[in-house]
């Protein structure tokens, strides 16, 4: 496959913009990092409420039927109790699930270039704490998507990040983040995010896209599952691959908008 | 005093989870007083019982730490165990630095909160006894004259009759008559005895 790429180097690009700028950054990072810890946090107090009343209760329950006779009555209550509990922790996680749903998926034609110009300016930041260079390739002429673009750029933001991440522990002057987009042959497009990382137990590879999944220490393992999700809705494809020279790719597809697939 | 029961007072927001660890501490033989809130707690009539409070940590309104504040503000304080649905490492060591007995998740293992429970009951009832022991030895002391209370002070200190009849420029037989109303009131015979004595009732702190 022939690329024509365009490479540009963020870090340059961006180094004469205005600090008005930097803080725009700044805050959003921030708020990212503080929004995930709230709702763990939020959530961890909602829930920990009804499981422990259902933990005592259990073992309220056992107490009592080595009492003799065990008294029926109060196992009832106990067991009435449980359930309420159990219906009430079932209640949360439908309130997160109502919460974050709460978005909705509005799909439109979008161009990936703006979708990374923008995951860029987002990532600028992050990309340079860790000394790391960022380099973002588009095709050019490619083919416009159709996709919500909040719901996509929180996917290549993720992958961003984790990918950041993941070349923590490397030598300053190999740390690198290459994000590519490029037509797929047939009617879709493909963006892939390759780091020059430690690369990915292969026998962990199936399991990244699980929800609770994580090889973080402090990690949730929700920013893979979700990323799925939105992929799949948008009738896409996500996995991850170890490189021959090191470090791993993460890949995407996206049906291109239907007027350009056709054409 | 002792022929009390300990109690324990359970402080949670959330009725279900109080509802759940009252039934817990009853099943397993504890006497236990339930409240809603901190307030609630705060104004239940007095008691002389030993005891401890189980609260949850997060409440709306005075949550675990303000409690902790305003018991250790009045006189007879009873330990705290804390429940906490997430522990937080700075909240924990607040918490431990203001005297907490404990901290555990909500989700801790019962033996766990049993335990704990009984370290809290255990220190709250070794804190009324030996509360009561200075308050009877302080009664004992303040029956004393002050010219007694010297004399008690010299002979612990080892002291002969002679020397502290030279020091009060008395007769001997005075001094003895002095350590004979002090024996009497005191209810101690031997010199160790009033010597613990005057140590529980803090004569000899400063």
């Amino acid at each position: 496959v022939l690329l024509r790429g365009m490479v540009f180097d963020v870090t340059a690009r961006h180094a004469t913009d205005s600090e008005l700028q930097l803080l725009r950054s700044q805050l959003a990072h921030a708020s990212r990092v503080s929004m995930m810890g709230q709702l763990a946090s939020a959530l961890a107090h909602e829930l920990s409420q009804p499981l422990g009343a259902i933990l005592r209760n259990t073992e309220a329950a056992e107490l009592f039927l080595q009492h003799e006779p065990p008294d029926l009555e109060e196992l009832k209550a106990i067991l009435v109790d449980i359930r309420l509990d159990g219906q009430r922790a079932g209640g949360v996680i439908e309130r997160l699930r109502a919460l974050l749903k709460r978005r909705t998926f509005t799909p439109r034609v979008l161009s990936l270039r703006d979708l990374m110009d923008t995951v860029a300016a987002l990532t600028r930041i992050d990309a340079s704490i860790r000394n790391a260079r960022l380099d973002i390739q588009v095709e050019p002429d490619l083919s416009a998507v159709m996709g919500d673009s909040v719901h996509l750029q929180q996917v290549l933001l993720n992958l961003v990040l984790n990918a950041l991440d993941a070349i923590g522990e490397s030598p300053t002057d190999t740390r690198k983040v290459a994000v590519l987009a490029r037509r797929l042959g047939g009617s879709n497009v493909e963006v892939s995010v390759s780091d020059s990382g430690v690369g990915i137990a292969p026998d962990k590879l199936a399991q990244l896209f699980e929800p609770f999944f994580t090889t973080k220490p402090n990690g949730m393992g929700i920013g893979l599952s979700i990323s799925r999700t939105i992929i799949e809705a948008h009738g896409g494809r996500i996995w991850a691959e170890n490189n021959a020279g090191g470090g791993a790719t993460f890949r995407f597809t996206l049906p291109v908008a239907a007027r350009e697939g056709s054409a | 005093m002792s022929e009390l029961a300990p109690v324990v007072h359970v402080v949670d927001d959330d009725a279900a989870f109080l509802k759940a660890v009252t039934r817990l501490l009853k099943a397993q033989g504890y006497t236990v007083r339930s409240f809603a809130c901190a307030t609630e707690f705060l104004q239940r009539p007095g008691s002389d019982a030993p005891g401890c409070v189980v609260t949850d940590l997060r409440m709306p309104g005075m949550d675990g730490l303000d409690l902790q504040r305003a018991m250790s503000q009045r006189p007879g304080a009873l330990p705290i165990v804390f429940l906490s649905g997430e522990g937080d490492i700075p909240t924990t060591v607040r918490a431990m630095r203001h005297g907490a007995e404990d901290f555990l998740t909500k989700s801790a293992p019962k033996e766990e909160l049993f335990a704990a429970i009984d370290r809290a009951i255990a220190r709250d009832s070794r804190q009324r006894a030996e509360d009561t022991q200075r308050r009877t030895a302080q009664d004992l002391v303040a029956s004393l004259t002050p010219r007694e209370r010297f004399v008690l002070l010299q002979v612990i200190a080892g002291r002969l009759n002679k020397q502290i009849a030279g020091d009060l420029d008395v007769s001997e037989r005075m001094v003895k008559i002095h350590r004979t109303a002090i024996t009497t009131k005191l209810q101690r015979r031997s010199v160790a005895e009033l010597a613990l004595l005057a140590q529980a009732a803090g004569l000899l702190d400063s």
